[in-house]
């Protein structure tokens, strides 16, 4: 997902209550709006985005991270000193996770920018194989989101109908 | 943003200067297309030398919080009407202005064009047109991009619309340009379109001249009657470049699924044909798929960006959410095209 779970939440809330509701004839349709209102009010302070699938992508990331290291240890060229503060709570919350997470993949952008300007200056193919290991762990992760998502109603949203 | 009443109040005031007369404005209605700019169409009636007129009109705002703000209204105005009376089909246009205080946003008025804009997006396996209706929309639809293409800007007010660019720098600008809204709109890094931005300037073609380029030439943005494309529409991203770009932007994935047709229009080999015999320039197949790659980039980014948008609270339109669950797809398939996959 690409916007906070919170903005979410307050989005279709505010959606619902001055777009939706006024706008709806039928009083008992109005009725269920207001319980789909209701319970999503209730469920806003209760949720949070799935844990499991954020300490997978830290736990990917530290291990391509280490990957990476052994794939520059020998080259004249340092590559960007990887990120030190990586631990987390031994209980961590999600929103304890998803920074970590996004720490981490701007660490990846500036490998990828570093063995991209460097190309020609490391051995050959290394820019490849390091862009190689990034990419298939990123793809991974593309999927994983890919799979859980509905197909898009772009033409319902287009129209409005 | 301003709601009905006043549109139609501030409408009334800005016509009747225009005109020297008293318009009456009825009719006013928003439509739900597009995620940008706001349409609404209106029926304007007033009194001038050859006496009653009445015109079905479109009004377009680029509103303040709205995407891509700040917003111009030149580059459209100025499109539109240098092309009037061109082989390219387009609503006639009036007025523009890019001051805040008659709408609160910069704006240009337009004729309504009668037609239906037919939506790229049909259930997997559906197709969009029938074969007696795609075939001639499919000509007509290439025929407008090869004269848009052709169209001579130079000498034109259209030469301000990129100033500097030769057919060296189309594709190093285009890249820029889209490079630095990501940085202005991300709010988390995408290591994915890292990668592709390195990919993108590492293969980028040599324009065959540089054209007016639509910047968003596809289905879902022309109207069509009775077999007719009537008008093209959403000049939004207008823009001096390679031509080839918009021929890279019918041939994406998003707006075809698994159809062999582009745009559901027409198939791949048959759009380059009738293309390059439509428009005099050769099509580069590798320049298609970079610019390919390069369009999926650019609504990958405009995805980020709608995301953004919302995130902010700038604009609350829900629509900008949805375009952002969406993103995982698109940067894989940046990837499928960059590898030949799509």
């Amino acid at each position: 997902m690409t916007n906070s779970l919170e903005r979410i939440f307050d989005g279709v809330i505010d959606a619902l209550q001055s777009s939706v509701i006024p706008a709806i004839q039928d009083e008992s349709a109005r009725s269920q709006a207001y319980g789909v209102l209701d319970m999503l009010r209730n469920l806003r302070p209760r949720v949070e985005w799935a844990l499991g699938p954020l300490q997978d992508d830290v736990a990917q990331q530290l291990a391509l991270i280490a990957r990476i290291a052994g794939l520059t240890d020998r080259t004249a060229l340092a590559p960007p000193a990887a990120p030190s503060d990586t631990a987390l709570p031994s209980r961590p919350t999600a929103a304890e996770v998803e920074p970590m997470r996004d720490r981490l993949d701007e660490y990846l952008c500036e490998v990828l920018r570093w063995a991209d300007e460097n190309r020609s200056r490391l051995p050959a193919g290394r820019a490849e194989e390091i862009e190689a290991a990034i990419r298939d762990q990123q793809r991974a992760r593309l999927k994983r989101e890919v799979k859980l998502t509905a197909p898009p109603l772009f033409g319902e949203i287009s129209r409005g109908q | 943003m301003l709601d009905g009443e006043t549109v139609t109040k501030s409408l009334a005031a800005f016509l009747g200067r225009q005109t020297g007369s008293e318009v009456a404005i009825s009719g006013l209605r928003r439509y739900t297309v597009g995620f940008s700019w706001i349409t609404y169409g209106f029926d304007a009636a007033w009194h001038d030398s050859t006496g009653a007129r009445h015109e079905k009109l479109i009004l377009r705002l680029g509103p303040p919080t709205g995407l891509f703000a700040p917003y111009r209204a030149f580059p459209q105005f100025a499109s539109l009407k240098a092309l009037e009376g061109s082989a390219v089909p387009v609503p006639r246009v009036y007025w523009y202005g890019e001051e805040l205080d008659t709408f609160g946003a910069p704006f240009f008025i337009c004729e309504k064009v009668e037609g239906e804009a037919p939506l790229p997006w049909v259930s997997e396996g559906q197709e969009a047109f029938p074969p007696a209706t795609r075939e001639p929309l499919a000509e007509q639809f290439v025929a407008a991009l090869a004269a848009i293409h052709r169209f001579e800007w130079r000498g034109t007010p259209l030469e301000t619309l990129g100033a500097g660019v030769d057919e060296a720098s189309a594709a190093t600008c285009e890249i820029a340009f889209w490079e630095e809204l990501l940085d202005r709109w991300a709010f988390r890094p995408y290591p994915m379109l890292q990668w592709a931005i390195s990919w993108l300037k590492a293969h980028r073609p040599v324009a065959p001249r540089v054209s007016l380029v639509h910047g968003d030439y596809r289905t879902g943005n022309f109207l069509e009657r009775g077999g007719r494309i009537t008008a093209i529409l959403d000049w939004e991203l207008v823009h001096l470049g390679d031509p080839l770009e918009d021929l890279g932007w019918v041939c994406m994935r998003s707006f075809r699924g698994r159809s062999p047709y582009m745009c559901h229009l027409i198939e791949r080999a048959r759009l380059y044909e009738r293309y390059e015999a439509l428009s005099g320039i050769r099509v580069d197949p590798a320049a298609i798929t970079f610019y390919e790659a390069f369009g999926t980039f650019k609504l990958a980014v405009i995805h980020v960006g709608a995301a953004r948008c919302f995130e902010d609270g700038r604009f609350k339109d829900l629509r900008m959410a949805a375009l952002g669950v969406h993103l995982p797809r698109l940067i894989m398939q940046i990837e499928g095209t960059i590898e030949g996959k799509t």
